[in-house]
């Protein structure tokens, strides 16, 4: 299929592990997680670690996939290979979806990662109960991000300088979706915000399958079901790109 | 004299600096601040309860101020590169070490507001009282502190002379700092070695100097203050030390005419 | 006259993945004072580096230079003083600030004294022309107003020496017309000009003397006339000719044909190089005639775009 091809290609030459700001949040970030998350830990007995290990996990692959896969057509227009891609007979979407999952599988090596260091560096005492239903519950997650990805991506190329402000976007969702607080501690409008977001949902699986709660299939499906949603309203959006963008023959003044 | 300094700080300032406008202003200098702090206390009232949260609050506010200050002056820097302007300024005969001095004011300025701001924000948001009484004594950590990130960042900027991109160098940085000044625990948690690092860095005296004028700690302020001030003028003299060797260094390797 | 230049087998190799590049390559020369120099070569031949070096911004791996007699390496000091430079396309300014800024900028970074500071401006930008746009912000403008803004940038320090490295890269017609008179301006003022440029004609008409460097090695220096001279062995002529069998005469020995076109049914316009030195052109109708009628022949001038190209075949 055109589109497996196309990711494969997407891993193959575009994932840049050269990039300086990649290995970063690749390989450092975790680190920085976990030893802060470490030392917190030593001020108060009895935390549940692996909770603060996944959420660790989570910010990472969080970051990773929103701050590439939101930049993916900004940087593109940088680069000015966006006329190329354009004119490709490929849609512009599917070009633009593989870039997001192919983030997906990196910020999915991320959360490895995470695990890897908290193990053998911070030598944590890392249980997962159910090891299948966790990873299919963080597949979900992942699955949210990409989508929510691939909105900001549209976000950040159709309004100019809004790529700037990306890190008020993403650190207030980071809260908001109930990373490290439960979501029912928050006032009630923010509820109901947290709970329009697929990623709010997809956190309270992850949690769920490591207390081998019932709620978990529940919360996937929510979640799931809140991305479908999501993208397909994105791709009617990048339906609405690509003809402008045609018709007009400029980029970003939309 | 100062008049001039002032000219071409504010030009400096307006060619290269991240924003100039009042909306970018609210939303990176009043509102990214308040986010990171709501974001740490997040972390904190979840991981060790809301008994720690004026503890971590103070630590990051110290952070938030030092990290604007590194990112915006090592920014300007890279914009020099991208503009292809950095070989003009270096080529020009005034010294290398007082060209990058005079492009520090603005960013020096900026760190003092967002360090007030934040201990203001403390108070509104998370009920981290200021000590009114000791209003003086804040004052001078704060302004000992911006003093000596400042030294950290010349010595940066002089080190990015040499590097064409420094950009992952200032992400581990500013991961390090966070890690090891003391910002969310104490730096006293660190095994001895590490800590031994921590205490030549600075921050780390100004933010337990800082937590014990909000009553989070208790340590002798004075010393604390003398050993931050310390720390920055070794900074600050290591830089005018190495900027011409830096200068001379990115002479051989072709750094200069390098764009990133 | 007074030696501002003068290099001697200067060289400069960079590393990058654990290869050595050559990019400069031992090359000498002299420029005196008042000279417009002409650095001419191919992409890659090393101009740009030689530029860098002589402006201080890069060390020499080898050789050395002076300036003035100030040496690169160690009174780079005393040489920006002295010196300044202007390189070609959009880079090297500030799009955020409007002309008077960025001169103002650098007058303080050239220490100029701050009552100065306004007249000085205002007498530079009216040289180059930007008086009108002194206010507008410098992304607003256009290639040539920007080069134009970097000479004027570049007078803020009364320099002796100016290097412009392909000052007329990626301008219209009219805007390199326009520098070139500068140019010409700064020349008369008895400014030294080191000038690297990818337009033949353009050499022609602005140096005294150039150079022709290709990978990172000087192959020929005098005025363009000697160099024109120096490659007057391939001698280029214009002919009209009538022809039953044009196919044949591209076997001629004599000469080797450039280009030829067909006018009118069996009349040609041909031009070719002769092969021996020692022909005029009567020698050269006798040939032709050979093969057809000949209506008439002239010698072309040999530009100096025909000799940089002739010299460049032959380093291969």
């Amino acid at each position: 299929m055109n589109s497996a091809e196309l990711l494969m290609r997407e891993i193959k030459y575009f994932t840049n592990f050269n990039n300086k700001m990649y290995q970063f949040l690749l390989f450092f970030q975790p680190l920085v997680f976990l030893t802060i998350t470490y030392f917190l830990g030593q001020m108060r007995e009895g935390i549940e670690v692996e909770r603060f290990i996944v959420a660790s996990a989570i910010i990472s692959m969080w970051s990773y996939v929103l701050y590439s896969s939101g930049s993916a057509l900004v940087s593109q227009k940088w680069s000015d290979t966006l006329k190329m891609l354009v004119v490709a007979p490929v849609s512009l979407f599917s070009v633009i979806l593989s870039k997001v999952l192919s983030n997906a599988v990196i910020a999915l090596i991320s959360m490895v990662i995470t695990f890897i260091y908290s193990i053998v560096i911070f030598r944590f005492d890392l249980h997962i109960p159910n090891v299948w239903l966790f990873f299919g519950s963080v597949l979900v997650l992942v699955f949210s991000l990409s989508v929510i990805g691939l909105m900001l991506a549209f976000i950040f190329s159709a309004f100019e300088n809004v790529f700037a402000f990306q890190n008020l976007i993403l650190t207030p969702l980071i809260v908001l979706c109930g990373v490290f607080l439960p979501v029912e501690s928050f006032p009630l409008f923010l509820q109901v915000l947290a709970y329009c977001i697929p990623m709010t949902w997809g956190v309270e699986a992850v949690y769920s399958s490591l207390s081998l709660s019932s709620e978990v299939y529940q919360q996937a499906g929510f979640s799931l079901l809140l991305s479908g949603v999501y993208l397909i309203v994105g791709l009617l959006f990048y339906r609405r790109i690509e003809i402008a963008l045609r018709s007009k023959g400029n980029w970003g003044v939309m | 004299m100062t008049g001039r300094l002032n000219g071409f700080s504010y030009l400096s300032f307006k060619a290269l600096y991240s924003f100039h406008s009042v909306r970018l202003f609210f939303f990176f200098r009043l509102i990214d601040p308040m986010l990171h702090y709501v974001f740490i206390a997040a972390i904190a009232s979840a991981l060790v309860g809301s008994g720690y949260l004026s503890y971590i609050i103070i630590g990051n506010i110290a952070f938030y101020a030092a990290q604007i200050m590194i990112i915006n002056f090592i920014t300007m820097f890279r914009m020099e590169r991208r503009f292809g302007t950095l070989e003009l300024n270096i080529a020009a005969p005034m010294n290398t070490f007082v060209v990058i001095f005079r492009k520090s004011i603005v960013p020096l300025a900026d760190g003092l507001f967002v360090f007030l701001f934040g201990l203001l924000i403390g108070q509104l948001l998370f009920k981290v009282n200021i000590p009114w009484d000791e209003l003086g004594n804040l004052l001078l950590i704060v302004l000992v502190v911006t003093f000596s990130v400042l030294s950290l960042s010349l010595f940066f900027a002089c080190l990015s002379l040499l590097f064409s991109n420094i950009n992952l160098f200032l992400n581990l940085v500013l991961g390090g700092l966070q890690i090891l000044c003391g910002v969310h625990f104490s730096a006293h948690l660190l095994p001895a070695w590490i800590e031994s690092i921590s205490r030549i860095l600075p921050l780390t005296h100004g933010i337990e100097a800082l937590r014990t004028l909000y009553g989070l700690e208790a340590y002798n302020v004075q010393s604390l203050l003398m050993k931050e001030a310390l720390i920055g003028l070794g900074y600050l003299t290591v830089a005018i030390l190495i900027v011409k060797v830096m200068e001379y260094a990115a002479r051989r390797s072709g750094a200069l005419v390098k764009s990133a | 006259m007074e030696t501002v230049i003068k290099v001697e087998n200067l060289a400069r190799s960079f590393k990058t993945k654990g290869q050595v590049k050559q990019a400069v390559d031992g090359i000498s020369f002299e420029v005196k004072k008042g000279e417009v120099f002409g650095l001419l070569g191919p992409n890659g031949a090393g101009k740009t580096t030689t530029i860098k070096m002589l402006t201080t911004l890069l060390l020499p791996t080898e050789g050395r230079a002076e300036i003035f007699g100030y040496d690169v390496h160690l009174e780079s000091h005393e040489i920006r003083k002295l010196i300044n430079f202007v390189y070609g396309g959009e880079r090297g300014v500030y799009g955020r600030l409007t002309a008077t800024e960025y001169m103002n900028y650098f007058c303080t970074l050239y220490k100029i004294p701050r009552k100065e500071q306004r007249s000085m401006i205002a007498e530079l930008l009216e040289l180059v022309g930007l008086t009108e746009a002194a206010d507008k912000k410098i992304h607003t403008y256009s290639k040539g107003m920007i080069q134009r803004l970097h000479i004027s940038r570049c007078l803020i320090n009364s320099p002796k020496l100016l290097f412009l490295d392909e000052p007329t890269i990626g301008l219209d017609p009219v805007g390199a017309r326009m520098l070139r008179s500068l140019i010409q301006k700064l020349q008369k003022d008895g400014i030294t000009i080191i000038l690297t440029t990818h337009y033949m004609q353009e050499a022609d008409e602005l140096c005294d003397r150039i150079a022709f460097i290709k990978d990172g090695k000087i192959s020929l220096i005098g005025s363009a006339k000697e160099i024109k001279r120096s490659s007057g062995h391939t001698r280029m002529f214009e002919a009209i000719v009538q022809m039953e069998e044009i196919e044949k005469i591209e076997k001629e020995q004599t000469i080797s044909i450039h280009t030829m076109e067909e006018l009118k049914q069996l009349f040609y316009s041909i031009t070719f190089e002769v092969k021996m030195k020692e022909m005029d052109i009567h020698q050269i109708k006798q040939i032709l005639s050979k093969y057809g009628e000949v209506v008439h022949v002239i010698q072309k001038e040999m530009s100096l775009e025909d000799a940089y190209i002739s010299h460049m075949k032959e380093l291969g």
